[in-house]
């Protein structure tokens, strides 16, 4: 058996603590605490600056160091039109959406976004965009909706999905106007998304039907002309999750689940889903923006509406290697 | 008599925002948040230090149960005020049940 001094060309340093400045895969002996420990990458969630507005139902759509939150439903106010500005650390109160609505969708960055659907009360079929300060009436979409998958920019973006009923339809947006596409292979309410143009999105989760409700595992890829099922599937299927990333690398965290609410958080790499040891503080559906390795979660039910924010991260840690 | 090892913490604290967890906590102790501003923690020296840093206030786990339920209640209270149209849009909120 190869030894570590055979794979590395260097013997294990015996330390009294762990070095400061150790590299990814280096291995140590630490003499304190007994113990083999190695520089290994690591996931976790951390919490973020609080929402202004407690909510759920609400759109989001950016980095996690810039991002938006807009619209969605208070317990005790009703449908929201508000919008906050995320910088890092802490939530801006911004101009208001022109329409309150809540299980809306959004795509694009902080200083060009789009928000479509929603429920007040019905589902409706308006787009609104955001330039960085403000929001703008644009094309609507051929299908009223709400609770539907977004991804994409916001002079690219797709919506799929959502409700009345269970919908497969899916739509694309060209910054101005919808253009109907091929639907999906899964009609799904609650479906989450990644992607960064209307022509390479990922979708996933969803409930199928209700009541009963039945909460689906499939992952479909959209090539900007049709959809793939691919073979992998979530290890946990959830609806109302975040989503963030690309089509290739994306991230699912949280949701509804059956039964109850889950803070699971699944890594696709492209061709399969890994369930990360990462998990969310406070289990929730909630709204998303950033990518695969940095991440931001917001707001969800508490159950009365919630003003959480946590930050996923994937960075490096000391840890002490086993044999399991 | 066996002895029983409680391998939680439960109490309240209020979430402060940025840095009241973070990724090192996350490594170091479970942590869980729940309704009511009740957070479960590992029941070790790195969670109790946690909670205390936090001015967390140290419940039992009945206590921090019934902080839960009352907020749940409340909500499914909330939920069965909605009308039919409000209400078939919105699941009602489940009940929880501590670790």
């Amino acid at each position: 058996m190869a030894t570590y001094q055979d794979i590395k060309g260097l013997r294990v340093k015996y330390l009294s603590a762990d070095p400061a400045n150790s590299v990814v895969g280096e291995v140590w002996y630490n003499s304190t605490t007994a113990t083999l420990r190695s520089l290994l990458p690591s996931a976790s969630w951390a919490s973020g600056g609080a929402l202004a507005t407690a909510r759920e139902g609400l759109a989001g759509f950016g980095i996690q160091t810039a991002a938006i939150a807009a619209g969605g439903e208070s317990p005790v106010g009703g449908l929201l039109d508000s919008t906050e500005q995320y910088d890092g650390s802490s939530w801006t109160v911004k101009t208001g959406l022109n329409n309150a609505r809540r299980a809306i969708a959004g795509a694009g960055v902080v200083t060009a976004g789009v928000v479509f659907g929603g429920f007040h009360p019905s589902p409706k079929d308006e787009t609104e965009l955001w330039d960085g300060s403000s929001w703008t009436n644009s094309g609507a979409m051929n299908t009223g909706r709400a609770s539907m998958a977004g991804a994409g920019i916001s002079t690219s973006a797709l919506a799929a999905g959502g409700q009345p009923g269970v919908l497969d339809n899916v739509e694309a947006f060209n910054g101005s106007t919808w253009t109907a596409k091929t639907a999906m292979n899964t009609a799904r309410v609650g479906p989450s998304g990644a992607g960064t143009t209307n022509t390479a999105v990922l979708v996933w989760g969803g409930y199928t039907s209700s009541p009963p409700t039945v909460i689906s595992t499939a992952t479909e890829s959209w090539n900007g002309t049709s959809w793939t099922t691919t073979p992998a599937t979530l290890n946990t299927a959830t609806y109302s999750a975040g989503g963030a990333g690309t089509q290739a690398a994306a991230l699912a965290f949280g949701g509804d689940a059956a039964p109850g609410k889950t803070n699971v958080t699944e890594v696709y790499d492209g061709s399969s889903w890994t369930t990360s040891p990462a998990t969310l503080a406070t289990a929730r559906g909630l709204a998303s923006a950033g990518i695969q390795t940095a991440a931001l979660g917001f707001g969800g039910p508490a159950p009365g509406g919630s003003t959480l924010t946590e930050e996923y991260s994937v960075g490096t840690s000391a840890q002490t290697l086993t044999t399991s | 008599m066996a002895l029983i090892y409680n391998h939680f913490m439960y109490g309240t604290a209020t979430n402060t925002g940025k840095g009241f967890f973070t990724n090192e906590d996350r490594g170091n102790f479970f942590l869980r948040g729940y309704p009511g501003d009740v957070w479960v923690v590992g029941n070790n020296e790195k969670g109790a230090l946690w909670l205390a840093q936090k001015n967390g206030v140290e419940k039992t786990k009945a206590e921090a149960q019934a902080l839960v339920t009352t907020e749940v209640e409340a909500a499914q209270a909330a939920w069965d005020a909605l009308s039919d149209e409000e209400a078939k849009h919105n699941g009602r909120p489940e009940q929880i049940t501590l670790p």
